[in-house]
């Protein structure tokens, strides 16, 4: 695979059908036309490649706006990834700032076809997924009073609503999921109705990103959103919004953004250093888990903090990771990042309960598996997420993390 | 220049350059660095997402046609009318603004 196709990839990675064909095929022809602008300067065909590729950017930042335009769901996306549930104690960060009523299980879903399920590759999915829903009505009463305007789209373009915070003068624009649609890897659509009252938090999040203005998530469960000066809390105790919901998108784009350079040997490591704070990715801690079949192990760090978020992967040779938790699918040679927030007790904690090391918070929840015990590095990802993907990703110290067998 | 503020006003950029001719990705980047003399330091692969986002809200129309410069074809964009009038509600705005912000200057 050519670094081009490489790119194109990445950039349009959470596309699909028609979007991401368009996407793709344009970003195709600017990659083209710029390669051959450096090339009639006198760069090899090659290098006349890099440049141009450099010159767009990293592609994470393509496919983060992009998806943000486009807001899929990306239930099928999610529902692949292995993430962790635990509840951090955020109360106390809730109770002074409004709150949006939501729900967990908005009941929604056939497929248009009557369908229950649908294919992708050879694997059925339910046309129900888990999700997390904020009502719209509730968040327009909950921002209205303090100074966001919201503004109706024309009915032409469907229900989409647009959303002025205090401190500029730039829209963002909701896009509620009155139309959900599925795509597989044909590239054919599959469309269901859902409640138009709602938006999925994924969605929201994704618009979000396009403020202006500075956006801060505070929290795992009922997180507080800061956008600008305006904060307010996603769910409330009786109607929750689930950080599982909520987050795994927003630590794959910023984590893909840090995996990215080892991937594109031939990019320049000054610029993307700078950029993507690669300089603690480059030597992640490793440590050996010894994993023993039949025993279960429990990865603590102790110097976790509640609100910090810990994507733990393994390594393998020089340009290959894989993140645990993700078995499934492969897409260069990184598979998804497994997250998981620190528990109430201040430990992030993962079980083993046989030599493929599967991760867990508690026995209760999805389970995760490692392709072999190996090796396994732990990062901090930064306590609060920003949707500029500046934050930094740090590494856990050594000294810090011990895997314990756990009878 | 700060990027903030590149990124506050990328829309308004946009369609004052397509408020000329259509144009296609590339082109619109050029354009803009041919004008300000390099003024704007645009990643480009962050004005796709905001044409897209342009496009989608209405504001511009967009399709690919054949490229001047090589085989593969390019997807144009155009102000549509809609188009036009938030360009004239957006530069009215940002000029307010600009005036808002030069008023505050000590004399």
């Amino acid at each position: 695979m050519d670094n081009i196709e490489r790119y194109l990839r990445l950039a349009t990675w959470g596309l699909w059908g028609e979007h991401k064909r368009t996407v793709r095929l344009e970003l195709a022809s600017h990659i083209h036309h710029k390669a051959n602008q450096y090339e009639a300067l006198g760069y090899t065909p090659s290098a006349a490649v890099s440049r141009a590729l450099s010159d767009l950017g990293p592609p994470h930042v393509v496919s983060a706006g992009m998806n943000g335009v486009y807001t899929m769901p990306n239930i099928l996306r999610n529902t692949l990834l292995c993430a962790v549930l635990a509840t951090l104690g955020v109360g106390n960060l809730t109770s002074s700032v409004a709150q949006v009523v939501g729900t967990t299980r908005v009941p929604i879903a056939e497929c248009a076809n009557g369908q229950k399920t649908f294919t992708s590759g050879t694997q059925p999915w339910p046309c129900v997924q888990p999700n997390s829903w904020i009502s719209l009505t509730s968040l327009r009463a909950t921002l209205e009073p303090r100074g966001v305007k919201f503004s109706q789209g024309s009915p032409a373009a469907g229900v989409i609503v647009f959303l002025r915070f205090p401190g500029t003068e730039i829209d963002i624009t909701l896009l509620p999921d009155e139309k959900v649609y599925f795509g597989n890897e044909q590239g054919t659509t599959q469309t269901f109705s859902v409640n138009p009252t709602f938006i999925s938090v994924r969605n929201f999040r994704a618009a979000l990103a396009n403020s202006p203005l500075p956006v801060r998530i505070n929290g795992w469960d009922n997180a507080t959103v800061s956008v600008g000066e305006t904060r307010f809390t996603l769910g409330t105790p009786a109607t929750p919004m689930l950080g599982n919901d909520f987050y795994p998108q927003i630590i794959d784009e910023n984590v893909w953004g840090k995996l990215f350079p080892s991937l594109i040997p031939n990019r320049g490591t000054n610029e993307l250093e700078d950029l993507l704070n690669l300089t603690t990715f480059e030597n992640p801690i490793t440590i050996n888990s010894s994993a023993i079949a039949g025993y279960a192990y429990k990865l603590i760090v102790k110097n976790a903090q509640p609100n910090d978020v810990y994507v733990v992967l393994s390594r393998e040779g020089p340009t290959d990771f894989i993140f645990a938790g993700e078995q499934r699918r492969i897409v260069q040679n990184v598979r998804r990042s497994f997250i998981s927030p620190v528990a109430k007790d201040g430990l992030l904690k993962y079980i083993s309960p046989s030599k493929k090391l599967s991760v867990s918070t508690s026995d209760q929840l999805p389970r995760c598996v490692i392709d072999g015990a190996g090796t396994i590095s732990v990062l901090r990802f930064s306590g609060r997420i920003d949707s500029s993907a500046t934050d930094t990703l740090t590494r856990v110290a050594p000294e810090d993390v011990t895997v314990q067998a756990v009878k | 220049m700060d990027a903030n503020l590149l990124k506050g006003n990328l829309e308004l950029i946009l369609l004052t350059i397509l408020s000329d001719a259509e144009m296609y990705g590339l082109e619109i980047i050029e354009e803009a660095n041919t004008r300000t003399d390099g003024y704007f330091e645009f990643k480009e692969g962050s004005v796709y997402p905001a044409l897209h986002r342009l496009t989608k809200q209405g504001f511009l129309e967009a399709s690919f046609k054949p490229s001047p410069r090589g085989n593969m074809p390019s997807r144009y964009y155009a102000l549509t009318g809609k188009g036009k009038t938030a360009l004239q509600t957006k530069q009215l705005e940002f000029d307010q603004f600009a005036a808002a912000v030069r008023g505050l200057r000590p004399s």
